[in-house]
């Protein structure tokens, strides 16, 4: 449980950034980060929902193997977010009033954010990630970089026990739109994840049923 | 009297067993001698006296652990192989040589902390390697067994949480024990004797239940028979499902398709 909402923390900071702003070529580092910073926070402002298929890509050198799943994101202003996992396996994390469910299996698990402080963690990471101001949060050490297409985040974890399992997380935002365009979760060693949005539909007219355990 | 009819009955079963299992001999005797010694003693309270008390002591040690060897050594309803059943065996295995890969969906139960994931094994050229993840694609374990089974188990990475002595041993094992298969002597096999494809054979303090095509269907402790590795749905050259029960830790993989 606990490795999970490790795992699950970083990858909701990496959507919040999604949510609020994320391509390779040769990047150099930002000149301006203030630039940059205002850039991510109006973007902020103005997304108020995001509906995104998604695409893992589990990377493994030695083994020559991608193992890849699939599945919809869905986030909703302030902090509603449904990350569902439909192929190989059906697996669905939801945060929405205040309750952290895990679905696994049919099986449900509910946590009260305020009643655990470790949730309660993640959530302001979370809200702070949609924020757009990761880039002063203490749980990363934050490297920002630019190519002509993209920005690139580059966050690596600060607590150790998440720096064991997690090296460094690299968002990537189209300079166009701010939009996150993939993130990658590099590993120790040479393995590392990908993941790729598509489809993506910003402010759509979201339901809060969606967030809900049974909703598609 | 009640001491009487009990060696008397023993004398029965001895006959019973004589042409079977010389071991059951042996060990029935000595429950025997220990009785009739008891019944001595009860009659001539003087001989008591006359044995030390350590060997009294001994007596009813090798007493217990005789009753011990009895319980574990009796698997009920399984006779010896036959020499032309012998020569159509298929030697027990879990994983079959045309092994390729499989993907698992995994659930970890570590003393009430759930784990679930993924689970990768994959042949290479000269091993088999394990490597289990989260759903978010983070590694828990990534674990390299050689084909040779003399050559030492690779642990290439394992996340710092589960880094615990205890766990990476008994992952090491288990997986050992799934991959690699055991190498038995046929004439150890033993058969069901209402069904025919049903066999055993015990080996490294352990039994394997198998069937005629040579799946292991279940693992159990020869001690305590305590089933430990469940294994079902053998469709290609993997079982679908495998259950690993250690109590407090239980593992649980079910393959995906691909």
């Amino acid at each position: 449980m606990r490795i999970n909402s490790l795992i699950i923390t970083m990858i909701f900071v990496a959507w919040g950034s999604l949510i609020s702003h994320a391509q390779n070529d040769n990047f150099l580092p930002v000149a301006d980060i203030d630039a940059l910073k205002s850039k991510l926070s109006a973007h902020a402002i103005y997304t108020n929902s995001i509906e995104s298929n998604f695409v893992q890509e589990k990377q493994l050198w030695m083994l020559n193997e991608v193992l890849v799943s699939e599945g919809k994101f869905l986030f909703k202003k302030e902090n509603s977010v449904k990350w569902q996992y439909v192929t190989p396996i059906e697996y669905t994390i939801i945060i929405h009033n205040g309750i952290f469910t895990i679905v696994n299996d049919n099986k449900v698990n509910e946590f009260s954010i305020d009643s655990n402080p470790l949730f309660r963690e993640i959530n302001s990471m979370i809200v702070t990630a949609i924020r757009g101001d990761f880039i002063d949060n203490p749980d990363f050490d934050a490297k920002f970089s630019e190519s002509d297409k993209n920005y690139l985040a580059s966050l690596s974890p600060t607590n150790e026990n998440v720096s064991s399992m997690l090296e460094k997380i690299e968002i990537y935002f189209d300079k166009q739109n701010m939009e996150v365009v993939k993130v990658i979760f590099r590993e120790p060693g040479d393995d590392f994840t990908l993941i790729t949005f598509k489809n993506k539909l910003l402010n759509s007219d979201l339901s809060d049923d969606r967030f809900l355990i049974d909703a598609k | 009297m009640r001491i009487k009819s009990i060696i008397n009955k023993l004398n029965i079963i001895l006959g019973l067993h004589a042409l079977r299992n010389l071991g059951t001999i042996v060990i029935l005797n000595k429950v025997k001698n220990l009785i009739h010694m008891r019944l001595c003693i009860s009659r001539d309270p003087s001989l008591k006296l006359r044995m030390t008390k350590n060997r009294y002591y001994k007596g009813v040690g090798v007493f217990i652990s005789l009753l011990l060897v009895i319980s574990s050594c009796s698997i009920k309803g399984y006779k010896p192989i036959t020499e032309s059943e012998k020569n159509k065996i298929i030697a027990p295995h879990i994983f079959a040589d045309k092994f390729e890969k499989v993907l698992y969906k995994t659930n970890l139960d570590i003393y009430g902390n759930e784990i679930t994931g993924l689970t990768l094994i994959k042949k290479t050229d000269s091993a088999i390697r394990v490597v289990s993840m989260s759903e978010l694609g983070i590694k828990y374990f990534d674990i390299e067994f050689p084909s040779d089974r003399l050559k030492p188990v690779k642990v290439h990475y394992i996340m710092e949480l589960l880094n615990k002595k205890l766990l990476v041993n008994m992952i090491k094992r288990d997986f050992s024990l799934l991959l690699l298969s055991p190498e038995i002597t046929k004439s150890d096999i033993k058969v069901s004797d209402e069904n025919d494809s049903k066999m055993l054979v015990k080996h490294n303090k352990l039994i394997y239940f198998f069937d005629s095509s040579g799946a292991i269907f279940e693992i159990a402790k020869q001690r305590s028979l305590k089933p430990v590795y469940r294994l079902s749905g053998y469709q290609q050259y993997f079982p679908d499902t495998i259950i690993i029960d250690h109590g407090k830790i239980t593992f649980e993989f079910e393959s995906i398709e691909q």
